[in-house]
């Protein structure tokens, strides 16, 4: 084990000058673009370089202290050569990219994400625990869906969502996996560690769930056909030919290290017979992978999509390889080997035919195969370089895919011998009529597109690709051939040696080079098979049997996009919701079984519909019962704090009358009240004619200033008094008259005596007034007129007596109810302390302006209505006090007295 | 008797420089804002300093302690700092200085901003103190003190809406305080005055039915501040009711007070062996998993960005009571952990709604259609904060799951685990789609690029130094003297073996 920082540096370097991309890009698009190529570059060689250290050293190793402990990093032969394709491909992508994207917008976003995907990618092959293969993995799935949503397209967009749940959950399987293991003590992922008893076939569901959701392996390789042909080709090259392999790398680490026991133990032991389960069932998800995507493919129109089913078919035969190997044990090493060393054929052929078919886009317009034609003439070297590809995919000996897939082959063939299963056979007879619909699928490719009539609308304006597409097509054309040629380069020189490391005897590589390679029964199978899909393509494009297209409820994806749409409802993301459901239309159903299918699609309606519903009324019901539930809560919580307050109020009410009682006395009864208000207003009355009788008596006096000064005085202290007294004899006669009234007819009676005698005022006032401006005179000489006065009064009196009488009739029409100050108002007024004092120094003031001979004397001040009221109140309030005290002394007594 | 070396007065002064800022909130004024918030920054960096040189000595395990006050016989308010009160009262210290800075550029200058900063700074001293508190008393004390003085805080803006929320935040809280003073009590008559022990003051022996009683009024009364459903109903009314500088306080480490004291009373007070034996850890199990759950939901519901990030809140911190009902070793450090990086990843979101409401107008996710256009720093920081959330490695989210997720496993709860990746599924649900929208929605009729800077400095420095906290959380998780090792450390001492 050598330590070499070599790994740090090839991981982390593109990451760190992606980060110079924006920055170059904005000040030169020609520097961006050699800063990029320069990157791409330098990882290329790096790779190399590690390619030679590892092949010299055995294993590599580096660490770095981040994280939970340390990421670590191994290198060995595998991940040597997975880093090595992949930093190959990158290169050519890279360059052809810089011809590629000036039709492009957002370039310097796509290249750093390119240079950050291929910094992950790198740091994917190169981890050395599952903590760090995580970090890098979530890493590459989620910064390519910045090249997956690159052009900004509706459609682009709906991929890229796709591709993005499609990651989380495959992130979330993966996560879960990796938790187990390291709960199960498991972690570092070179050199094997024994795993714990546990929960040993969770874990490795999934992982293989995990890392084939990236892979693009049944059931969940949906998302591949919508994300892979929607990236700008170059980034399509990338996705399809590099960034599955991290998945089908993950897969093949798990088989090969996690769940394989550790060196040494005996074939018989039980922990192999898991490995070798573990190894049946990738290898049955590969045939099923393969023979899906071969399928899905020969029915695709469009040339990007077409190679995308295509990838996920050729992955497919990787896992395949991978699972026979990992399922033979330790005569594994030829399915192990034929999977890898299709994996980075693939990459190199994949890639290529993306970007050959990039090429005709660009220059043509079109990706729909059906549109296209007899480009053969128009870009001949795109034609060679494609139909190199094509052969390579198609398995033609002497090109590299010709090797991989008969070493696959000869795996499948030797595990339905070794374990006899019936099931193998079929297994192995999917994978020849697989091969078989792969090489229809590309003669109608190259068919289509290049050969034939033209059924372009401007044939002659097609020109060549330029050449930075040429020259990046072409570098990877050469390993296709070279591999094909001379296979051992990579089988012996680091399939070989890696798979000793790890303890698989490669003897398996040996013996095939030697005798299957290039062998006579390898080649004929070959050409057979070739032959055959040339029958299928013949029969196929005869009677239209490509555009057969199956319902739409047949597809997984289908299922996934209902789900989505029941989670987003739920949830209620209604935009979401919007975007799921305007994905892909269902597609079209054949004429001949049309009613067939409307019975599928009403069943599909109603019986797929139903579980939908059921699920989503399910959940909906769940929520509303707890929002009512909540709303119901809250509801009831607000009414008995209103009816809470509601009490408190009252009861505060209750408390601030029975203060105020205790203050001020009991109410009375309206009838009272009335009286006390009633007298007021008499009081004033009173005053009021003795006011007026002595302006009487003062105005001749002005008049006649030849009266003396004390003769005056006298006078008016005469009708004061005669008029005081009158007034006063007046108001004690209403008074119990209206007491009377009050008695006998309550509030009601009271107030219409009231409204009668108020008829009265004026003539009673105007009578007193004369009377005492004719009396004043002879009381100021002194006489005695007691009997004068009450012969004047006693007419005064019964007229008002007459008046109350009547008063039980209706008063007049017009007269007005005599307004009484109510015992509130005189208690507002009382309360207007204020106002109080203002008129009393207002008095005050006037009183000291005037002469000090015609100052009037206190009575006057007295009959202020304001003063009156303050009168009132106070006698009022000393009076209920004063009952007050004494009911506590009563009660004080009681007390005392009981006890 | 203790030295008075700086050392051992550290506790005192950092709970006590807070508080001191929080009285000269209101004299400062006259010497100018900027002074004002210049001296502010200054204590509460000074504050930041002191709690984070008590954290060597917490994770070497050494004892400090500070008796403050005795008022009676029974009664002692008492500092001591461990592991994880020095984890808890670090990140209370960092996301405190973050918000006060934040602070400085979001208020308004209306005259509001003195009552703000003083209770600002009185609640970390509160916050600290609590952090620091020995002994149940303590707790109690420095909890209530601290719940009841931030309501000025609450109702800051003295909107109608705010009013209410405060309103319904004080009867909230009043009921949970009753609840944890009834479990106070209950504890102080099963127990008499001890301080916070790692195997628990309670003795076994004693009547189960008290035990249960005294149990679920201290889990329900710090229920209530953490946000466990059915206790959660102030939660998604205060957020968006409260000023986003708050907001990011109140999700970040209010919230987490309540789970603090949670995980006190479970390992301090209980112990894990009583706790185990008091069979209640199921029930807190079932309703942990349901909040998660229910509440991850329930914000990808909502339209309101704060409101779906109380919920989202509500969500995560059900996380720590989840993990801490487990009783295991590796999950309680997956809980406190989560504490941690929850509060900086949940600040910064905060932060960037507070931004994109004041300098945008946009409140609700509909609104943030092209957003990345106007405001790319903030929603390159909301980005990050989004998937630190989700638990998207390098960032401190994902090593909180994984410490959590790893810690269920080894404790034989598989299903659990289901509920923790339920949980981050949902939180991808309803965090990345406001991302969607802003970066690749299709913005409408928005201008071109604004040249002019997005937002003031004061307010975006906070930001990034939150999303560089949390990268820095993640990447370097394992260093002595960051969260892990702290919590580490604590659990360690609960499950008896430090």
């Amino acid at each position: 084990m050598t330590h070499d920082p070599l790994l740090l540096a090839l991981v982390f370097w593109p990451l760190l000058a992606a980060l110079a991309v924006p920055w170059l890009g904005r000040r030169s698009e020609r520097l961006r673009d050699g800063w990029v190529m320069l990157v791409t570059g330098a990882s290329l060689l790096g790779s190399i370089v590690l390619a030679m250290r590892v092949v010299a050293a055995g294993r590599l190793e580096a660490g770095l202290p981040l994280l939970v402990g340390r990421l670590e990093f191994v290198a060995d032969h595998f991940s040597a050569m997975f880093a090595l394709f992949s930093a190959f491909v990158w290169f050519c992508a890279t360059l052809y990219s810089l011809a590629y994207m000036k039709t492009q917008r957002a370039r310097d976003r796509y290249h750093a994400a390119s240079l950050v995907v291929l910094s992950a990618m790198l740091g994917v092959v190169l981890a050395g625990d599952l903590v760090t293969l995580f970090l890098f993995f979530e890493t590459l799935g989620l910064v390519a869906f910045l090249l997956v949503v690159h052009t900004g397209t509706p459609e682009a967009r709906r991929a890229a969502i796709q591709y993005f749940w499609m990651t989380i959950l495959g992130g979330i399987a993966l996560l879960s996996g990796i938790m187990l293991v390291y709960a199960m003590g498991g972690g570092p992922l070179v050199p094997a560690t024994p795993l714990g008893e546990g929960h040993r076939g969770a874990a490795a569901a999934l992982l293989v769930l995990g890392f084939g959701v990236k892979a693009g392996m049944v059931p969940v390789h949906f998302w591949l056909p919508n994300a892979h042909p929607v990236a700008p080709s170059p980034a399509s090259a990338l996705l399809s030919g590099v960034m599955i392999k991290a998945g089908a790398y993950g897969i093949f680490r798990s088989l090969s290290v996690l769940f394989t026991p550790p060196q040494g133990t005996g074939y018989a032991d039980a922990a192999w017979a898991f490995t070798a389960q573990l190894g049946l069932t990738v290898t049955w998800l590969g045939i099923v992978t393969m023979a899906v995507g071969v399928v899905l493919a020969l029915g695709q129109s469009n040339a990007k999509r077409m190679l995308a089913y295509h990838s996920i078919s050729q992955m497919g035969f990787i896992l395949a390889g991978l699972g026979a190997g990992a399922c033979l044990l330790g005569d594994g090493a030829m399915g192990t080997a034929g999977g890898l060393l299709h994996a980075v054929n693939h990459a190199l052929f994949k890639a290529s035919l993306f970007l050959g078919v990039g090429a005709v886009a660009f220059r043509a317009g079109s990706l729909d195969m059906y549109d296209l034609g007899g480009l053969w003439r128009r870009m001949p070297i795109t034609f060679a370089l494609m139909l190199v590809a094509a052969a390579g995919i198609t398995g033609l000996p002497l090109f590299n895919g010709f090797v991989s897939k008969s070493m696959i082959h000869h795996a499948l063939e030797a595990a339905y011998a070794d374990s006899g299963a019936a099931s193998l056979r079929v297994a192995e007879r999917i994978f020849l009529l697989t091969a078989a619909g792969t090489a229809a699928s590309f003669i109608k490719l190259i068919g289509l597109v290049f050969l034939g009539r033209s059924k372009l609308a401007e044939p002659e304006s097609v020109r060549e690709a330029p050449p930075a597409m040429l020259v990046a097509m072409g570098l990877l054309s050469v390993p296709v051939v070279v591999l094909g040629l001379w296979p051992g380069l990579l089988l012996e020189g680091l399939v070989a040696p890696g798979l000793a490391a790890a303890g698989v005897p490669p003897d398996g590589i040996a013996y095939y080079l030697g005798h299957y390679f290039l062998s006579a029964g390898d080649i004929a199978m070959s050409l057979v098979v070739f032959a055959m899909g040339g029958v299928i393509f013949a029969i196929g494009m005869k009677f239209g049997l490509f555009h057969l297209h199956m319902p739409a409820w047949l597809s997984l994806e289908w299922w996934f996009r209902r789900a989505g749409r029941g989670v987003a409802a739920v949830t209620g993301q209604a935009a979401a919701g919007r975007e799921a459901r305007h994905a892909r239309p269902g597609e079209h159903f054949l004429a001949a079984v049309q009613g067939v299918s409307r019975g599928y699609e009403r069943a599909q309606k109603h019986g797929g519909g139903l579980l939908g519903e059921l699920l989503l009324a399910a959940f909906r019901g769940m929520t509303l019962v707890y929002g009512r539930l909540q709303h119901r809560v809250a509801w009831s919580l607000r009414a008995a704090r209103r009816r809470l307050l509601l009490g408190l109020g009252e009861a505060g009410l209750a408390r601030r009358q029975l203060v105020e009682s205790l203050l001020v006395g009991l109410p009375g009864s309206p009838a009272q009240g009335f009286l006390e208000a009633a007298w007021g207003a008499l009081e004033q009355e009173r005053h009021a004619t003795v006011r007026a009788a002595l302006a009487g008596a003062g105005g001749p006096a002005h008049a006649a200033r030849t009266l003396e000064q004390g003769a005056r005085e006298a006078r008016a202290e005469a009708t004061r008094a005669l008029a005081g007294l009158m007034a006063g004899a007046v108001f004690e006669a209403r008074l119990e008259r209206l007491g009377e009234q009050a008695r006998r007819g309550g509030a009601d009676a009271a107030r219409a005596g009231f409204a009668a005698l108020h008829r009265e005022f004026a003539a009673t006032r105007r009578a007193i007034c004369e009377a005492a401006a004719a009396l004043a005179d002879a009381r100021s000489r002194g006489e005695d007129i007691v009997r004068a006065v009450s012969e004047r009064l006693e007419p005064i009196i019964e007229r008002e007596a007459h008046a109350l009488i009547g008063a039980a009739a209706p008063p007049p029409l017009g007269a007005a109810e005599p307004v009484l100050a109510s015992p509130r108002q005189a208690r507002r007024r009382r309360n207007a302390f204020g106002a109080w004092l203002r008129d009393m120094a207002r008095l005050a003031i006037a009183e000291l302006r005037q002469h000090p001979s015609s100052w009037p004397h206190s009575e006057a001040i007295d009959t202020e209505p304001s003063v009156v009221s303050t009168r009132r109140g106070i006698q009022r309030y000393a009076r209920d006090v004063a009952l007050n005290i004494a009911a506590i002394f009563l009660l004080v007594a009681l007390f005392f007295v009981l006890l | 008797m203790q030295q008075a070396t700086l050392m051992n007065l550290l506790p005192t002064l950092v709970v006590a420089l807070p508080l001191l800022g929080g009285a000269l909130a209101l004299p400062l004024r006259r010497l100018g804002e900027r002074t004002r918030i210049l001296v502010l920054g200054a204590l509460c960096a000074a504050t930041t300093l002191g709690v984070l040189a008590l954290v060597p000595g917490a994770l070497a395990g050494e004892a400090r302690a500070v008796s403050l006050v005795h008022f009676a016989p029974q009664v002692e308010l008492y500092l001591r700092v461990d592991a994880m009160g020095a984890l808890f009262a670090a990140t209370v210290a960092t996301l405190f200085l973050l918000a006060l800075v934040y602070s400085a550029g979001y208020l308004r200058r209306d005259g509001r901003e003195t009552r703000y900063f003083a209770f600002f700074m009185l609640s970390q001293g509160w916050m600290l103190g609590v952090a620091f508190s020995g002994n149940l008393v303590t707790l109690l004390v420095f909890y209530e003190l601290f719940s009841i003085l931030v309501y000025p805080l609450v109702v800051h803006e003295e909107t109608p809406e705010a009013i209410r929320a405060g309103t319904k935040y004080i009867v909230y809280i009043l009921v949970g305080g009753s609840l944890i003073l009834l479990g106070v009590i209950f504890t102080f008559y099963l127990a008499g005055e001890r301080p916070f022990t790692p195997g628990g003051i309670l003795d076994p022996g004693t009547d189960r039915t008290l035990l249960l009683v005294t149990f679920w009024c201290l889990v329900a009364g710090f229920g209530v501040k953490a946000a466990l459903m059915p206790l959660h109903g102030w939660v998604p009314d205060v957020h968006p009711a409260a000023p986003a500088s708050f907001s990011a306080l109140l999700s970040g480490v209010m919230v987490a007070t309540g789970c603090f004291g949670i995980l006190r009373v479970v390992f301090e007070v209980f112990g894990v062996e009583l706790a185990a034996a008091l069979g209640v850890m199921p029930v807190l199990t079932g309703v942990a998993a349901v909040s998660v759950l229910l509440a991850a939901i329930l914000a990808a519901g909502e339209d309101d960005l704060k409101r779906r990030l109380a919920w989202s809140t509500i969500s995560q911190m059900a996380y720590v009571v989840l993990a801490v009902s487990l009783l295991a070793p590796h999950v309680t450090a997956g809980a406190l952990v989560h504490i941690s990086n929850h509060a900086f990843l949940k600040g910064a979101l905060f932060f960037c709604a507070g931004l994109l409401a004041s300098q945008a107008g946009i409140r609700r996710v509909s609104e943030m259609a092209g957003a990345a256009r106007r405001m790319p720093v903030t929603m390159a920081v909301f980005t990050i904060a989004a998937l630190g959330i989700v638990g998207v490695p390098p960032l401190s989210g994902f090593i909180s799951k994984w410490v959590l997720g790893v810690g269920i496993l080894e404790a034989g709860h598989p299903l659990v685990l289901l509920v923790l990746l339920g949980g981050a599924l949902l939180a991808a649900l309803y965090l990345l789609q406001p991302v969607w929208m802003a970066y690749f929605h299709a913005p409408g009729a928005t201008g071109p690029e604004r040249r002019r800077p997005e937002a003031p400095l004061s307010m975006l420095i906070p930001l990034v130094a939150a999303a560089l906290i949390s990268i820095l959380l993640g990447l370097a998780a394992a260093m002595p003297g960051l969260p892990l090792s702290l919590a580490e450390r604590a659990v360690a001492a609960f499950f008896g073996s430090g």
